[in-house]
């Protein structure tokens, strides 16, 4: 028999209000240790997953199994305190640094070497104890301030760590630092972390899987592309997307006009010139703007503007080394308008 | 205009050579406002935190009337337990009339809306996300409310100065409760009102820059209290 997951998510509804908007997920499995990250635009559903999963909401319907038991209402205190989120703009008890971080211990009762704990975790996020445990907490930057919130979390060793737009408002230093501490407790203490950010390449470098939350749901694996309308009628039976510059995405007819597409990064190939053999229906020019290593899958993310919108091509290294993809560089992507999924 | 020259520097003996009818009232005051000040807060800050902590009903008309209460006038209150503590009223037995306990119980009912009202504003105007942080870090229901009031703790003791400011400086309840007794509920007050009209400005002015001092004493703890924020 193999163990329960850390969560089960059966038929689950949230609704805010009464007609409001709904985050609904049918089934989902999260495994012990599991390490998530959760894209998607804002308003689509990854702060209210986030909040459902720390207990902090209750789903209407359906239910969520935590170590394969069900949790219902507020969640009784053990679960509460296996879990813990730092929700987006964390808030700092008006104490000390070494005050707050140590208060989920003290209120835990513990009394055992607390200084040492407090100490250990600053120095995970990069706050050094003797130069920060006394600082109050107005004598913060933002991004220390956001440091100090993750490492009072870090120092509960929760079986489930949630982070909610963690780098949303910090410098790119105190945003580094907080996937070095996460990465880290994932790998050493197999904390199961589950992240939502609009950061891409930073969540993509911090969590080894991602979904993409949109409109309520969990539509995929983090490597699609969403194309939202207002789409319009185009010739030979097929619909277009205005982009700047001219530039157009050919559709199939979609359900209404404001639908979104779903593109697969695996779907979209780049070319260095317009030129083709095949027949494709979207060949658009655009400049790479960014591209990495996916470390966990061992391939390569190429982003490539294509006039306001950035469209994400996914493809094996060596190809990509064919290509010769440098950020900057002019380069035309290219896919059927029949890889194209309405949402 | 020679009077008050005379009066100040005739004060400033009165103050410096240890003048016991001065000092007596100086010590009755601090008696009488530091009762009555410690009462109201132990009723009024958790009074003030149920009023702003938690959700019941009725809540809005009691802080509505907590609210009213704040420009409650001296002569009001002392009109109010004067009634209830002069020998027919219902604590008459007590004896409290004339009394500085019977003084700092009707100064208490004085400033404990101020207490309460502003305990209230001070718990109800955390950061709403207090107490969801609390929660995530497994705190339970003792632990976020005893954290939400240290959290409120600057407000809270601002509240507190702010009611010791009264205090010390109302005339009618100590007038119409205390009877201004020479040596015994004769405070600083009720001393400046009827030195004054009897023409000895000097003792009135020698208590007037007490009174001053003492808000001054109180203010600076006031701004200290801010800056540290």
């Amino acid at each position: 028999m193999t163990p329960a997951p850390l969560y089960r998510l059966s038929n689950l509804t949230f609704r805010y209000g009464t007609d409001g908007f709904a985050l609904s997920i049918p089934e989902m499995d999260i495994e012990a240790g599991a390490s998530i990250g959760l894209v998607g635009p804002n308003g689509g559903g990854k702060s209210t997953l986030l909040k459902l999963l720390a207990f902090l909401e209750t789903p209407q319907e359906g239910a969520i199994f935590f170590q394969g038991k069900k949790v219902s209402g507020a969640g009784d205190p053990s679960v509460m305190r296996s879990v813990t989120i730092l929700l987006q703009e964390p808030y700092l008890l008006q104490a000390t640094v070494f005050e707050n971080v140590a208060y989920g211990l003290r209120i835990r009762g513990e009394k055992e070497g607390v200084r040492e704990k407090v100490a250990d975790v600053l120095e995970r996020v990069g706050l050094p104890y003797g130069e920060f445990g006394h600082r109050k907490w107005h004598q913060l930057s933002g991004g220390e301030a956001q440091r100090v919130a993750l490492a009072s979390r870090l120092i509960l060793k929760p079986l489930a760590l949630l982070l909610d737009e963690p780098t949303a408002s910090v410098d790119p230093y105190s945003a580094y630092r907080i996937r070095e501490a996460i990465v880290d407790v994932w790998k050493t203490f197999k904390t199961t972390l589950l992240v939502a950010s609009h950061d891409e390449e930073w969540l993509n470098g911090s969590v080894d899987r991602i979904y993409k939350v949109h409109d309520g749901k969990i539509i995929g694996s983090g490597d699609e592309n969403l194309l939202p309308g207002p789409w319009e009628p185009a010739p030979d039976s097929l619909w277009k997307k205005g982009l700047e510059g001219g530039r157009t995405i050919v559709a199939p007819p979609p359900p209404h006009r404001e639908s979104t597409a779903l593109l697969r990064g695996t779907d979209v190939d780049l070319y260095v010139s317009e030129w083709q053999e095949k027949k494709i229906e979207n060949i658009i020019p655009g400049v790479i703007t960014g591209m990495y290593m996916e470390s966990f899958k061992g391939h390569l993310n190429i982003y490539v503007d294509i006039g306001g919108i950035t469209i994400l091509s996914v493809m094996a290294p060596e190809r990509a080394d064919h290509l010769r993809v440098l950020p900057g560089k002019k380069i035309w992507v290219a896919f059927p308008a029949s890889a194209l999924r309405w949402l | 205009m020679d009077y008050l020259g005379s009066g100040f520097l005739r004060a400033l003996v009165l103050l410096f050579s240890g003048d016991p009818e001065t000092y007596s009232a100086i010590i009755t005051t601090l008696e009488i406002s530091t009762l009555s000040i410690v009462a109201s807060l132990i009723i009024g800050i958790p009074g003030g935190f149920v009023l702003g902590y938690f959700e019941f009903p009725g809540k809005r008309q009691i802080r509505t009337i907590s609210d009213t209460l704040l420009a409650l006038p001296t002569v009001v209150v002392g009109l109010f337990v004067y009634a209830f503590i002069s020998r027919r009223g219902p604590l008459g037995d007590f004896g409290l009339l004339f009394t500085v306990p019977g003084v700092a119980l009707a100064q208490t009912l004085l400033v404990l809306p101020i207490v309460v009202s502003l305990t209230a504003t001070a718990v109800e105007s955390l950061d709403r996300r207090l107490r969801l942080t609390l929660i995530t870090l497994g705190a339970n229901a003792r632990q976020i409310a005893l954290q939400t009031i240290l959290e409120a703790r600057f407000a809270v003791l601002t509240a507190a100065v702010t009611a010791y400011g009264r205090a010390i400086s109302e005339v009618g309840i100590s007038m119409m409760i205390g009877g201004n007794i020479k040596w015994h509920t004769r405070t600083i007050t009720t001393a400046v009102a009827l030195e004054t009209g009897k023409g000895e400005f000097a003792m009135g002015i020698a208590l007037g820059i007490v009174l001053l001092s003492l808000a001054l004493v109180v203010n600076a703890i006031l701004v200290t209290l801010r800056r540290k924020r």
